[in-house]
């Protein structure tokens, strides 16, 4: 890529001579982060519609991220073929990362770890049983099974 | 850029990203401080994307929402933005997209396993010390000594009677707890303890609350009461599902709904809104705000006031009283206090993360049962190797991985093969590429090489002022006397910006000019700066010798250097989504 190479050379020269250069947390208002961010992110401003947006992404507004999270850490969770009892561990993690305090009864779970489970190719009975394994409530199993087929 | 064109731009800002089946690249440029060679990310509707370094020397996928990156990347540091949309099949977006997902998921338990190992760790050598055992999380919310409440009471004699089976089980995890299993053992303390403070009638811990300033905390209007109301119905019922809940981690859970009950009560019953402390034994960013002046904390303070009243009427309204929501009322309650209080403008940019009041206590509890000392080692080894492959996979390289290399890998093995992300995206950017780390290498990639829809262009927010200005009182004059930093009307001089005295991103030629008469300001700061090392900790010392360093690209016409800013109102922000 010679067309880059004077301004790509000076930006390594930079690099090497200033500790700053690297994709560091910004400077100035934020100069660390701690060793484990919450990160879920979504941080807001502040402004009227921001905050609207924010208040309002859990009901259908902009991003169905729980639902997302919870169904890849399902799929990573099958196929890393981790202890079971460790399920329920991640997921009210990933709920708290969403405000959410009572996964179990949260009406995007089932449908969540639900197509997790398809993702990650397990057939009802297979899922039928992973819920089994970690430990889902008799009346969340039956949810996810019925979302898994 | 010059500033006529910039009109222009601002009216671009009101496109929102990524409408329809595209992918955004954002490119960020440079300025002095953290990332100071500049940045890069992905955006998709109103999410976005980027690796961040952190202290730790971790590199870690960050998420966050478009409108608040473009606030503190655009605004706060003043560095502009450019945006490459790339046109692709729904599905091929969709699979980035997961791939950024799955990462994100899989870093979070990666970081939370470690963090597990420490906390064990942690416990085995109290125990192993007799020392004071580490807070249990969620267990300082509710106090014993609080008692009197009669909600508390209330709520201990209706859920008494459902309490046996829980507690059952509690005691026997508990008996069964073993050293070698101290996630569990802890689970167990905290089911013990949940129950005990919902039998007993326990009351809400002062120290867990948000004291508002009394100018700032308006008493409750008929419409917030409604919504309170709403939320304290919920809240018992969840504390009923809890309760009647298997999983072994409920414990946190119960504490959390038994506190927020009772807030939600207290706010009833006195009329003014009672909030949990968020940030209080949660996690959180650690922000500098030595810099701030008193005229910046107090349009924070201005500001933060404005949004938790904005929260207040958009979470208490009864038909949207669900629980993250309330969650960013207890958030924007924190993040007012410490602002107003502490001068702590960190919360300020946390807000919206809804992260869950956990304030934590210790507890008197007997070891579990097992060799103490040989979990001890089984769990250090746990740690020092979770450690490990954190290091191994995610720490920081200049070169190798950083903010560029990983998001170009992210998106690269979101395909199943090279000549399928070619046809996704039009082309393709290799992973590993010769002087691929280096941001503006890479977004020239993105131009030239993919299927780009549009390149939009987002302004610093120096840059808009400067156009506002110069609408207002058109002339040389004005251009002259903005272009000096002590002069300036839409900027004020900050030491983490080093000395300097002439902007110089927004001029080419002259550049090299000014960038001698800055590298002179420098110099002669540094000597100031010297003479004041013994009163300000070499902090002006520190900005001359900076301000020396980033004149030297302005000798060769390159900027790096464009100020940047303690406090920008959102207001002040034009778009659709400030």
């Amino acid at each position: 890529m010679p067309v880059y190479t004077p301004r790509a050379l000076l930006f390594a020269t930079l690099a090497v001579t200033s500790t700053t250069f690297g994709c560091s947390v910004i400077s100035g208002l934020v100069t660390s982060v701690s060793d484990s961010i919450s990160g879920t992110g979504n941080a807001i401003v502040g402004s009227s519609e921001s905050l609207s947006d924010a208040v309002g992404a859990t009901s259908g507004g902009v991003k169905p991220s729980y639902a997302n999270d919870l169904r890849e850490y399902t799929v990573s969770f099958v196929r890393s073929g981790a202890e079971p009892s460790t399920f329920s561990t991640g997921a009210t993690r990933i709920a708290a990362d969403h405000g959410i305090t009572n996964w179990e009864t949260n009406g995007d779970t089932a449908s969540a770890i639900g197509k997790g489970l398809e993702d990650a190719h397990r057939t009802p009975a297979q899922a039928q049983a992973f819920c089994s394994s970690v430990g889902l409530s008799s009346d969340l199993s039956q949810k996810v099974v019925a979302r898994s087929d | 850029m010059p500033v006529r064109t910039l009109t222009l731009t601002i009216a671009l800002l009101a496109a929102t990203p990524s409408a329809g089946s595209e992918l955004g690249f954002v490119y960020v440029r440079a300025n002095v401080g953290g990332a100071s060679g500049g940045h890069a990310a992905l955006v998709a509707d109103e999410r976005i994307f980027h690796m961040q370094a952190g202290a730790d020397g971790l590199v870690r996928l960050t998420r966050d929402r478009w409108s608040h990156f473009r606030y503190l990347y655009a605004d706060l540091q003043n560095r502009p933005l450019e945006v490459a949309y790339v046109e692709l099949e729904p599905a091929a977006r969709e699979r980035v997209l997961a791939e950024f997902t799955r990462l994100y998921v899989e870093q979070d338990g990666a970081f939370a396993h470690r963090d597990e190992a420490r906390e064990d760790v942690a416990w085995l050598e109290a125990f192993r010390d007799a020392r004071e055992l580490p807070p249990l999380r969620g267990a300082g919310l509710l106090s014993a000594d609080e008692r009197g409440d009669p909600r508390a009471a209330e709520l201990a004699a209706r859920f008494a009677p459902l309490l046996a089976e829980s507690k059952r089980e509690a005691a026997a995890a508990l008996a069964a707890g073993s050293a070698l299993r101290m996630r569990e053992y802890r689970e167990a303390l905290a089911l013990d303890h949940a129950l005990r403070a919902l039998e007993g009638g326990y009351g809400l811990a002062s120290e867990a609350l948000v004291t508002l300033p009394p100018e700032l905390d308006p008493p409750l209007d008929a419409a917030a009461r409604a919504g309170l109301e709403a939320r304290a119905a919920e809240l018992e019922r969840t504390l009923a599902e809890l309760v009647g809940s298997r999983r072994p981690d409920r414990g946190a859970g119960i504490l959390l709904t038994h506190a927020r009950y009772l807030a939600v009560k207290r706010s009833l019953d006195q009329g003014r809104l009672v909030l949990l402390d968020p940030f209080d034994g949660a996690r959180r960013i650690e922000v500098d705000v030595l810099e701030m002046s008193p005229r910046a904390h107090a349009l924070a303070v201005a500001h933060a006031a404005q949004v938790e009243r904005q929260v207040r009427a958009l979470v208490l309204e009864p038909t949207r009283v669900d629980e993250p929501s309330y969650t960013v009322l207890e958030e924007a309650g924190g993040m007012l206090e410490r602002v107003a209080s502490a001068r702590d403008i960190g919360a300020l940019y946390d807000l919206g993360r809804r992260r869950l009041p956990a304030r934590g206590r210790t507890l008197a509890a007997r070891a579990p049962a097992g060799d103490l000392a040989a979990a001890l080692v089984e769990a250090q080894l746990r740690r020092d190797d979770a450690q490990r492959a954190l290091d191994q996979r995610f720490a920081y390289d200049l070169f190798d991985r950083n903010c560029i290399t990983e998001l170009v890998r992210l998106v690269d093995e979101a395909f199943d093969s090279a000549e399928e992300a070619r046809q996704a995206m039009g082309g393709r950017i290799e992973p590993g590429e010769t002087f691929g780390f280096v941001p503006f290498v890479f977004f020239d990639g993105v131009r030239t090489r993919l299927r780009v829809a549009r390149v939009e262009r987002v302004p610093s927010f120096r840059e808009r002022e400067l156009a506002r200005v110069e609408r207002e009182e058109p002339g040389a004059w004005t251009r002259a006397r903005e272009s000096i930093t002590l002069s300036s009307t839409t900027y004020e001089p900050l030491l983490r910006d080093s000395a300097f005295l002439l902007f110089t991103d927004d001029v080419f030629w002259r550049r090299p000019l000014y960038g001698a008469a800055n590298l002179a300001f420098a110099s002669a700061y540094t000597v100031y700066g010297l003479g004041a090392a013994p009163f300000d900790r070499g902090a002006r010392l520190r900005a001359g010798l900076l301000g020396a360093f980033w004149s030297l690209p302005e000798l060769a016409f390159a900027n790096v250097r464009k100020g940047s800013y303690e406090f920008v109102s959102a207001e002040a922000v034009p778009g659709p989504d400030r």
